[in-house]
């Protein structure tokens, strides 16, 4: 009986599934067109990006422009230090969050109940008020003009983070653990052997989120690199943009090569992005 | 004996290594360093004052980096890993010394001698604040009138002296489309912020009576609004804001130089874009007008400055290089390269200087008109904000030029 | 199973060994969490309202002023008033744009599409692209003389725009921007309405609901949770909104105003970034963020209680 239902479908539901087929086409071409454009105005020759009307592909295509975009800025040094920050980042706040997630969830101790409504609270404090402070903090330690300042609080438990793999991790039967303690297994051991692998997926979300953010963190780098040395790509681009004159070719290619990575990533890793936002976003 | 005279040997190569070695180590440079803001061509040209500098002595070696943002340079002396010898503009003196971040100079003049006679007595005044001199100037900012003088022929008009003229002349050039879109702007309110100071001295009026407070309530002040309201509603506030975000200052886009523009304010650096972007087009470069026939031109100005942190580690050569970098050897070639005004008096009567486009005009023009600092008090960038605020309501419609002059009197009182 | 947690919690720490393990290996494991906590957040909140109430820029030390900052942010301060409406109006209408076009774009990709994982791929992607990069495209496509959408406009016989260069315009390219890059919170959405059981809207069907019916009283009230949390999200993102504006309000050159046209992109979280690092004025700068503070926490408070009336939290 339900096969029958299913393939009889009336004119006006074939009709409705057409619209519906129609708008997500034009709607995702809206989305597109500005990373189209971004690729298109970076293949073409300066005098080609100002005309009136538009020209949507490039003629000749300048691949040229990347390999100027790319020394005028000095990317490759911009690149190597926000690889620096991000991966280091990434491996810190993959190693605290998931510690003390593990620490919420699967040992029985006072602070269990204490620290996850504080990570909760933190999550929502705007940075305004911290951000001062902070700073200061850092300047008195002598450590401003560094990546410290961007790195270091990763590695101490960033509270979205925790959130995160502790939603996770209350997924997890507790039963192995209680098993493991009652075999008389330490808690440093069950962290290893038992958490981490059943959380892997969790922790990979949190590794690529983390690096995504740390690659894209502007406010940071604003705020504590000052040597033009160590700029991250962030403050490389807006350095280039921030002078007079703005080579718009140039500034797209720059883009481009900027957004790559960040494609790719998500390309290769879709599932635990999905996973993740869903595992934050359903939330009573 | 052979053993007597190895011996020896040994120890005069061992006099001579240590001797090298001692001579090698007080002839070690300490490193200066030197960070500035300008990048592209002009930091290339600053590279090559600092590689002549190297070459001239062998005491200090400078180390040159390309800062741009001018807060991070802030920032990073306060963390105290700032450079030994940095740049800024004269209108950040008075705060900046204020704040702490300047090194008093009196001390360095006083024992080397050097002869701060040689800059323009403004200019001076511009880099000392109670009694210091925290700053020493490189050259003179000062905005002329540059006219396309084939639109000007095309229109038949006649080159403007006075701010009235200035009005009636941009009314004539500016040419409008069927739709109200502006083809050719005739006022000089691109580039946007230059019009105000210029046009407030030109018109006898200034910002502040004692250098100490601001005081916007004088006839200079109100002409200079009401010039620039009467173009705004003639014309349009969208048409002209449309017109000004179209193009991009001093890149192949720039309205005077696509002759899209007849009267321009603008510096003594436009001669190298014309020539880069614009050769064939013909203009004239004369000082701002006045308010009436026959007044002496005003011409407010302001300058770069080289200043040293007061938590720089190696002042002395920093002090050594910043003289040598306003002096005549130091920056001549560079201020020819970017076409800027020397402050050094020397570099006047210098026949490389005078033979560079409109250098002749500016010269004259520093040593004839009447010359007047920027304000430099602590606070003056607030007080820039609030002026362009206001005066921006004014061209917006919301307030009349009396309101505007009363609000920003007013506000000014509340600033902290 | 039965845990054996019960059975030792009434002795105390140092007698019971378990109890003692396990406190001192929780708390080793919330080691980092515990440092961050008091070091970079509670002990700088307590200092920010101690620098709130002082004249402090870092070149010195500070100078008490008791409520001075706050007097003068409230009644002398002429950029404060506008700095707040911008944030506001970003805050509520660029929160309610985003969510309501991530909720629509959810509800589609929730019908029997074709490719469907094909247009959840983009219209995710410009989401995660890093702001700075989506600022500028779109500061080129909004150019008011070449760009995209003024040449499309035009070709439509519409007049241009001048998105960046008129005020009225300026927050809605923003929030245009904002709107594109709602792609996270539409996939939130997606994974909630999945998770709505298929077998209340054959129920509903049964009984003759139509589809508005069945979005106001499935669809919307199983969201309802999600919607919350991201109503809150949202606003505490709105009032700390920064990068974009600050990056396309400082590009380019002597045209561009520090907050756009008639200080319309003057945010909130930039009026005190230039206050604490660009004129150092530290102490002015913290007033505003417990400011700041204390708004977003009367608010949040404000949306929580109203959340009990239509926010249904289903088994």
């Amino acid at each position: 009986m339900v096969t029958m239902k299913k393939n009889k479908k009336s004119p006006w539901q074939v009709r409705r599934d057409i619209a519906l087929q129609v708008v997500a086409i034009v709607v995702s071409l809206v989305f597109l067109v500005p990373l189209f454009w971004m690729v298109s105005t970076s293949l073409k020759e300066s005098t080609q990006v100002f005309t009136n009307p538009p020209q949507w592909l490039p003629n000749p295509v300048v691949w040229n422009n990347y390999a100027e975009a790319v020394t005028k800025i000095d990317y490759l040094r911009y690149s190597g230090n926000t690889l620096l920050v991000s991966v280091t980042s990434m491996i810190g706040s993959m190693l605290s969050a998931s510690m003390v997630a593990f620490s919420i969830t699967k040992i029985e101790w006072f602070g269990k109940k204490l620290i996850f409504p504080l990570v909760l609270g933190s999550m929502m404090l705007p940075y305004q008020v911290t951000m001062i402070p902070v700073y200061i903090i850092w300047r008195d330690l002598g450590l401003t003009g560094t990546y410290l300042p961007l790195i270091i609080p990763y590695f101490l438990g960033s509270s979205y983070y925790v959130f995160l793999l502790r939603q996770f991790s209350m997924t997890v039967p507790n039963a192995l653990f209680e098993a493991a303690t009652i075999d008389g297994a330490s808690y440093g051991k069950q962290y290893l052997t038992i958490m981490l692998p059943l959380i892997k997926p969790a922790i990979t979300s949190v590794g690529i989120f983390t690096f995504l953010g740390s690659w894209s963190d502007f406010l940071g780098p604003l705020i504590y690199i000052n040597n033009e040395r160590n700029y991250t790509l962030t403050l490389g681009l807006y350095a280039f943009v921030s002078e007079h004159s703005v080579d718009w070719h140039l500034l797209m290619a720059a883009s481009v090569v900027f957004v790559i990575p960040v494609i790719i990533i998500f390309f290769f890793a879709q599932k635990q992005f999905i996973e993740g936002i869903t595992l934050t976003g359903i939330k009573g | 004996m052979k053993k007597f005279s190895v011996l020896l040997l040994a120890l005069a190569m061992l006099l001579m290594t240590l001797s090298v070695g001692a001579v090698a180590e007080t002839t070690e440079r300490q490193t200066v360093n030197f960070w500035y803001l300008w990048t592209g061509v002009e930091a290339e040209g600053m590279e090559e004052i600092i590689a002549n500098y190297n070459a001239s002595q062998d005491v200090y070696e400078v180390v040159g980096l390309s800062v741009p943002d001018e807060s991070k340079i802030v920032v990073a002396i306060a963390s105290n890993e700032g450079p030994d010898v940095t740049d800024s503009f004269s209108s950040n003196v008075s705060s900046y010394y204020d704040q702490g971040i300047m090194l008093p100079l009196n001390d360095y003049i006083a024992e080397s001698g050097y002869d701060t006679s040689a800059f323009p007595e403004a200019m001076m005044e511009c880099c000392t604040v109670d009694g210091n001199i925290v700053a020493l100037p490189m050259n003179i900012i000062n905005y002329m009138m540059y006219i396309n003088t084939d639109l000007l022929e095309a229109a038949d008009v006649e080159i403007p002296t006075t701010g009235d003229e200035l009005l009636e002349a941009a009314r004539a050039l500016t040419q409008v489309a069927d739709d109200g879109t502006i083809e050719v702007l005739g006022m000089p309110v691109y580039p946007y912020g230059y019009y105000l100071d210029a046009m407030v001295y030109g018109m006898g009026g200034s910002y502040t009576d004692d250098g100490e407070t601001l005081n916007v309530d004088n006839e200079g002040f109100r002409k200079a609004v009401e010039l620039l309201k009467a173009y705004y509603d003639e014309f349009g506030y969208d048409q002209i804001s449309a017109f000004q975000t179209a193009g991009s200052w001093l890149d192949s886009t720039d309205p005077f130089l696509n002759g899209q523009q007849a009267i321009r304010f603008d510096g003594s650096w436009m001669a190298n874009f014309i020539s880069q972007y614009a050769p064939d087009l013909n203009y004239t470069c004369l000082p701002i007008v006045t308010l009436n026939e026959g007044d002496t031109p005003a011409a407010v100005v302001s300058s770069s400055v080289f200043y040293i942190p007061s938590t720089a580690s190696c002042p002395d050569g920093a002090f050594d290089f910043m003289t040598y970098l306003v002096g005549p050897d130091g920056c001549k070639q560079w201020l020819m390269d970017c076409t800027n005004i020397p402050a050094h008096s020397a570099l006047y009567s210098d026949e490389d200087m005078l033979a560079i486009t409109d250098f002749p005009a500016y010269f004259d023009a520093i040593q004839t008109n009447e010359i007047f600092v920027l304000p430099t008090f602590s606070n003056w960038s607030d007080c820039a904000s609030l002026i362009s605020d206001m005066v921006e309501q004014v061209i917006v419609g919301t307030y009349s030029v009396d309101e505007c002059v009363e609000q920003i009197m007013t506000e000014y009182g509340y600033l902290y | 199973m039965r845990s054996t947690g019960n059975k030792v919690s009434r002795v105390g720490f140092f007698q019971n060994p378990i109890k003692r393990t396990r406190t001192i290996w929780g708390f080793l494991f919330s080691l980092p969490w515990i440092i961050g906590f008091l070091g970079f957040t509670l002990i700088p909140i307590i200092q920010s309202f101690y620098y709130s109430l002082t004249e402090y820029s870092i070149f010195r030390s500070p100078k008490w002023v008791g409520l001075d900052n706050y007097v003068y942010l409230f009644t002398r301060d002429r950029l404060f008033t506008t700095a707040l409406k911008n944030t506001l109006y970003m805050t509520v209408f660029g929160t309610a744009l985003t969510l309501i076009v991530a909720l629509l774009l959810a509800l589609l990709l929730n019908t029997k599409l074709r490719a469907r994982s094909l247009f959840r791929t983009i219209f995710y992607i410009p989401s995660i692209l890093p702001q700075v990069a989506s600022s500028l495209v779109w500061m080129w496509i909004l150019n008011s003389r070449w760009g995209l959408l003024n040449n499309l406009l035009n070709s439509l016989g519409i007049a241009s725009v001048n998105w960046f260069g008129d005020a009225a315009y300026t927050k809605p390219s923003l929030i245009m921007i904002g709107v594109w890059c709602c792609g996270n919170i539409m996939i939130i959405f997606l994974a909630a309405l999945q998770d709505v059981p298929r077998s209340l809207y054959e129920a509903a069907e049964i009984d003759g609901a139509g589809t508005m019916s069945k979005f106001r009283h499935i669809t919307l009230p199983s969201l309802s949770p999600s919607l919350l949390f991201q109503i809150i999200m949202g606003v505490i993102n709105g009032f700390q909104y920064f990068t974009q504006a600050y990056i396309i309000s400082n590009a380019s050159g002597a045209e561009q105003r520090t907050y756009g046209p008639q200080n319309s992109m003057l945010f909130y979280a930039g009026y005190m970034y230039s206050r604490g690092f660009v004129n150092f004025d530290m102490g002015l700068a913290s007033a505003m963020a417990w400011v700041l503070f204390i708004i977003v926490a009367i608010v949040t408070v404000i949306i929580l209680k109203s959340s009990r009336r239509w926010v249904y939290y289903g088994g």
